[in-house]
């Protein structure tokens, strides 16, 4: 597009909001890398030239001051987190609200800050990192919920954003190796398949996916980008009889 | 798996068959470009050196014989017809059954000759050309329907390869300048009016782009999707038309 110059970026100090702040700076964009921990962000803004902005997406009420005068032409909606992933009947409610807290309030939120300015300067892209959990059935209630909310707001919102000329593109991996299973999964679950014998992506290949749709030409919209593994795929059927219903 | 080299492309001739025959070509890779259209291909086949191969993608012993000297190791299965835009119940039975018959008879045809041996070579990567039409209600039963199924293939066919290292990719565009619309309807002044859309479209190049994109990702990414469309086209919304008979109003 070329006249897409600057971007806030969220969920920047790890991962693929990391490796998307990397991935843009290189392009030439100007990029504020939005998250909590400022040893990171001070260290990526050595390393990249990004300007640090150390605020908490999930507090709302201070967001409105934190994003005042920032004035991105690319928003990245990056920041997310999987509390709750291992089922919603080992999840507590604090994993509930952290988790729509963050991956939908927040992304919502953010998007309703700078959006009013992208239609105003009449240029502007949402890039929202979704996930396949939130197109297909994974096993995956609380966090595939959250992220097929995100799935719907990317939809709905280009219609709302219709001849404004903001484009909205979701991003929908696979695994990623990032800290996300880390953070997610508590010490106890230990069952859960948090390390996979597979090459997983890495957040730079993210990162690329996201710099294809924003160097995009001005009349291209690339809406949906799906990727995984190679050695990864979702679905399969499950039959599981019920012993004691057999009578 | 290194980095897939031999590609194969059907509905070259025009279009976003062209487009994509350029872009893969301008990549490096070796390019048989393959549809009805001889001339047309040859002219294309001079220009960017690309391979020639005449041939219709329902003629199923062209397509084995096509595929037995080519192997090749990314088959984009582009070759695709529009028509019943003027409704279900005004489509011909021809253009149904012929429909059907290159959008998803063909594909699954060609992955079904193509697959063993890139099983059997332990690399591949098929992309197939599905559309917008395929994920939101348009009024196309029998285009969207078709692309539905293509949609629905890729997917499928995603989990019966898991485990071989081939890679499928479903491309899936808006608005494209091409040809499409010349023969998707009947009648001319409809042709003309479905054509007119008074936007920036997506060009064939834009989605040579997207399948490039795709291709030439590492081994270890399989970009599944790819939904590109013009910034200025949309889907979805509601439509309320009253019926006399049910609401009493119209």
């Amino acid at each position: 597009m070329g006249n897409l110059a600057s971007a806030l970026v969220t969920g920047a100090s790890a991962g693929i909001g990391t490796a998307t702040v990397r991935a843009l700076t290189a392009e030439g964009i100007q990029v504020w890398a939005m998250a909590r921990r400022t040893d990171r962000l001070q260290a990526l803004a050595k390393e990249t030239g990004c300007i640090p902005l150390v605020a908490d997406v999930q507090d709302g009420p201070a967001l409105d001051a934190a994003l005042d005068g920032i004035t991105p032409d690319i928003l990245v909606n990056s920041a997310g987190l999987g509390a709750g992933i291992t089922g919603l009947l080992s999840a507590s409610r604090e994993d509930l609200q952290t988790t729509i807290g963050t991956n939908v309030t927040a992304l919502l939120d953010i998007t309703r800050i700078v959006l009013p300015g992208m239609i105003a300067r009449k240029r502007g892209h949402i890039v929202n990192i979704g996930s396949v959990a939130g197109l297909y059935p994974i096993n995956s209630v609380v966090y595939g919920g959250s992220k097929g909310a995100v799935h719907l707001i990317s939809q709905n919102l280009r219609l709302e954003l219709r001849g404004t000329g903001v484009r909205v593109t979701e991003i929908n991996p696979g695994r990623v190796t990032t800290e996300f299973m880390e953070v997610a999964v508590p010490p106890d679950a230990a069952s859960f398949p948090k390390d996979l014998p597979i090459k997983s992506m890495t957040a730079e290949d993210i990162a690329d996916a996201v710099t294809y749709a924003v160097t995009a030409p001005g009349h291209v919209n690339v809406s949906m980008i799906e990727m995984q593994p190679t050695e990864q795929s979702f679905g399969t059927i499950q039959f599981d009889p019920l012993e004691w219903a057999n009578d | 798996m290194t980095k897939l080299k031999t590609a194969l492309i059907t509905g070259a001739s025009s279009g976003i068959g062209e487009g994509i025959v350029r872009v893969l070509c301008e990549a490096g890779l070796t390019v048989h470009a393959l549809a009805r259209r001889a001339e047309k291909l040859s002219a294309l086949a001079k220009e960017t050196e690309c391979k020639a191969h005449a041939a219709d993608v329902t003629d199923q012993d062209a397509m084995a014989g096509v595929l037995d000297v080519v192997r090749p190791e990314i088959l984009v299965l582009n070759a695709g017809r529009g028509a019943g835009f003027d409704g279900i119940a005004n489509s011909s039975p021809k253009d149904i059954s012929s429909t059907v018959a290159t959008n998803v008879e063909a594909t699954l045809m060609l992955l079904h000759l193509a697959l063993p041996g890139m099983i059997e070579r332990g690399r591949g990567h098929i992309v197939t050309m599905g559309s917008v039409a395929a994920l939101y209600p348009s009024p196309s039963a029998l285009y969207g329907g078709t692309k539905a199924a293509v949609k629905q293939i890729a997917e499928n066919l995603r989990l019966e390869l898991c485990g071989t290292g081939i890679r499928v990719t479903d491309i899936r565009p808006g608005r494209v300048t091409s040809e499409f619309y010349d023969t998707a309807v009947d009648d001319p002044d409809k042709a003309a009016a479905a054509k007119n859309t008074g936007i920036r479209e997506l060009s064939p190049i834009d989605i040579g782009n997207a399948v490039r994109f795709a291709v030439m990702a590492p081994p270890h990414v399989n970009v599944s999707t790819i939904e590109v469309q013009p910034l200025e086209q949309t889907y979805g919304g509601l439509k309320i038309d009253p019926v006399a008979a049910i609401s009493g109003n119209s």
